[in-house]
């Protein structure tokens, strides 16, 4: 009885050893470039440090100066406009194309890649194209479109000089770009429905739209809070795409708070207070993860 | 379904992989040719590194420049290490902080603040007396520019100011005999021309391009700005002296070209628009002179821009300055330095080559070579270095630009009006400098 007990014991022990063996080498990687950066930004957020290293404590003076700085709150109002708009748009357009795309139809495979297709392209690229579309003067797509669509040669629409206009292309883009990958996570989750559901609905007479209202969008409930949260997290980490295509502009209009750090720390040489900065938004991410797990959570007890 | 993803997401790895190459000694080399690496570059016995942010036509201009150097078999060669011009301030700064920076570094003079504020740059005064530097070889308004608290901390290499090129074939009428272009002067002066020019051009041609945003408005605001006889953006000292009458004024004035509908509103890329022959007349930076001359069947000039504000006397035009420095390195002995400085006078004394760019050179003998009079174009703005006012000397020209740059191209969208546009810059300059 002992014997088997000690066995036991040993063998989970070997088998936390084994664990530990393949987890060491992400442990070590993570905490060298993660852990350890979040607490030397934390401590650099009580200094004023510039590119040449460490210049003189001030206390939590940066934080002091955040609050009264009204281009931090612009900032972070502009990341705030960005994840309203973006993200009600992509769960939409998402639900739509995995319900497109999961139709029995000979096309299926070729909307499910051509709708993921964009992303796997690079941010570069993908802003690129953006700003090659929106080139006015016949320069650009849609300008081309629009003309020999028979608008009059002297109307021009500005998608990216108009404080709105720049807002809708920066969103359309990220839209273009990434829902291919929530396109995916609602497809798989509709997989999971059983079909058993829809003939026994089909069977009592139920309408396809009744269908759809009925049984495939409340069973999709778990998914769509779960791509809700991600995307809530990934759009408040706005940077690359409006860096590339509208630098910020027309004016500070479209400048995202992590736009704004990475100019006060690099351009201004102002790396404490980028740091203090970053942690608020830190602080924000891990408000979002935190909901994201308890309804997670909450989801699987279900 | 798995098969799919699973192939998708090997794609983009593939994708992600091929960014980069590392040569066979861990040097890293992207795409467009720029070291990602530089700091791991190990200098051989008596060689100088040398940082340059030079690409396309510069960069091989650069290149040829040192490897003539180094035919010349001096006792110390250069080795020219080209970088990423996106991120070459903040790879110099940070490569000095930790004692990897080069031996040679390129800095803009609206920059040279910066980088003597945070002690990246070495004063050359000494290096320059003992092997017989000759200061007064280089243009004099770039040298009181290079000069801080007294002593010189970079050696000026050329000016790249903006001036104004035309298209010779859309200005037939316009044009003196010999086929040059003699703009008026004065600010109703030089916009009646515009619109008999525009009157002039066939449906569809515009009398200028130019852009709504970015740099290039900000730069003609500056040029008319000092013609008015504006007062520095911010002084030494730390003081906003920016004159909101002047600075409002010359907004309203530019906006009516815009208005007027001599510029198409947000052009993105006017040189190609330009070029394309949809416009008379263009502004822009000495440096498009190598792209616009390599257009096959373009008949243009180059003249200076035009002077719309003050009197004789009041010329003035934007411009900045490529300079050469020797960075911060504990290793650097005097004999170093001044053997850095030796290749400064070979690369100063030899700038010709640096014109082909389309720069003005900094060396006055060489602009005032039979050689340089024979340089097409070139010779046409030669005098631009001369009319060029530089940001005064803080450490915050560069944050300064982009905030006007921002606010400047703002007004020009309409998304607001000059006044306002005055305020909120100096609302960025106050918060920048607190």
């Amino acid at each position: 009885m002992q014997l088997t007990q000690q066995g036991k014991k040993q063998k989970r022990l070997r088998g936390d050893l084994i664990a530990a063996c393949f987890l060491l080498p992400f442990t070590v990687l993570y905490t060298i470039f993660t852990i350890y950066p979040v607490f030397q930004g934390a401590y650099m957020s009580f200094f004023k440090w510039n590119l040449m290293g460490k210049q003189a404590f001030i206390g939590v003076d940066n934080y002091v100066n955040m609050v009264e700085d009204k281009y931090f709150w612009q900032a972070l109002w502009n990341t705030t406009k960005f994840v309203l708009y973006s993200t009600p748009a992509i769960m939409l357009s998402s639900l739509v194309l995995a319900l497109l795309a999961n139709r029995a139809s000979p096309l299926k495979r070729l909307y499910r890649t051509v709708f993921f297709l964009p992303n796997l392209l690079s941010v570069a690229v993908i802003s690129y194209i953006t700003i090659y579309m929106c080139q006015p003067y016949d320069m650009g797509f849609l300008s081309n479109l629009m003309h020999s669509l028979g608008a009059p040669t002297e109307f021009e629409i500005f998608w990216l000089k108009d404080k709105h206009l720049a807002w809708v292309t920066v969103v359309v883009a990220t839209l273009w770009w990434t829902q291919g990958y929530n396109m995916m996570l609602y497809i798989s989750a509709l997989q999971d429905i059983p079909d058993q559901l829809y003939e026994a609905a089909s069977i009592d007479g139920a309408t396809p739209r009744q269908q759809l209202f009925k049984i495939t969008l409340p069973m999709l409930s778990k998914t769509t809070a779960l791509i809700l949260m991600l995307q809530i997290i990934a759009s408040y980490k706005v940077f690359q795409q409006i860096w590339l295509i509208t630098a910020g502009g027309p004016g500070r209009a479209t400048r995202p708070l992590i736009q704004y750090i990475y100019e006060q720390g690099f351009q201004k040489q102002k790396l404490g207070y980028a740091c203090a900065m970053s942690f608020v938004l830190f602080f924000i991410l891990i408000i979002l993860t935190l909901i994201q797990r308890k309804i997670g959570r909450k989801g699987e007890e279900e | 379904m798995k098969k799919l993803l699973s192939l998708l997401i090997a794609l983009a790895l593939l994708l992600g992989g091929v960014g980069a190459l590392a040569e066979d000694d861990g040097i890293v080399v992207n795409e467009a040719g720029a070291v990602e690496n530089p700091e791991d570059i190990v200098a051989g016995e008596n060689e100088l590194i040398f940082w340059s942010l030079f690409s396309g036509g510069e960069g091989a201009v650069m290149e040829s420049i040192v490897a003539n150097y180094n035919a010349t078999n001096p006792e110390y060669t250069v080795r020219n290490v080209m970088l990423d011009w996106g991120q070459y301030y903040t790879k110099l700064t940070t490569a000095v902080a930790v004692g990897k920076g080069p031996d040679i570094g390129v800095s803009h003079l609206a920059k040279l603040p910066e980088l003597y504020d945070l002690g990246v740059v070495t004063a050359l005064d000494a290096a320059a007396e003992a092997i017989g530097f000759d200061w007064n070889m280089v243009n004099q308004n770039n040298l009181a520019a290079c000069t801080i608290d007294g002593s010189i901390y970079a050696m000026p290499l050329d000016t790249h100011p903006n001036v104004l090129f035309y298209n010779k074939d859309l200005l037939e009428g316009f044009l003196n005999e010999d086929g040059t272009l003699t703009l008026p002067s004065g600010a109703e002066e030089f916009s009646a021309w515009l619109g008999e020019v525009q009157a002039a051009l066939p449906e569809g041609k515009y009398a200028f391009s130019f852009p709504t945003t970015g740099d290039d408005p900000f730069r003609q605001w500056w040029s008319f700005y000092f013609q008015d006889g504006g007062t520095p953006v911010i002084t030494t000292d730390l003081e906003i002296t920016l004159d909101k009458e002047k600075t409002v004024e010359v907004l309203n004035y530019m906006k009516t070209w815009y208005d007027n509908g001599y510029i198409p509103l947000n052009l993105e890329d006017y040189v190609q628009y330009f070029t394309a022959g949809n416009a008379a007349i263009m502004i822009g930076g000495v440096w498009n002179t190598y792209t616009v001359e390599n257009v096959e069947g373009l008949n243009f000039g180059v003249t200076l821009t035009p002077q719309c504000f003050g009197g004789e006397g009041d010329y003035a035009i934007w411009g900045d300055s490529h300079t050469l420095i020797v960075p911060v390195k504990d290793s650097h002995t005097d004999e170093i330095v001044q053997a850095c400085m030796k290749f400064f006078k070979y690369a100063s004394e030899n700038s010709i080559d640096w014109a082909t760019a389309g720069h003005v050179v900094a060396n006055v003998n060489v602009v005032e070579s039979e050689e340089y009079a024979a340089l097409p174009y070139r010779a046409d703005y030669k005098d631009a270095a001369n009319y060029v006012v530089y940001f005064e000397s803080t450490p915050y020209s560069y944050p300064i630009r982009d905030a006007m740059i921002a606010q400047i191209g703002a007004f020009f969208s309409g998304e607001q009006d000059a006044e306002t546009t005055y305020d909120m810059i100096v609302e960025e300059i106050e918060a920048t400098i607190s």
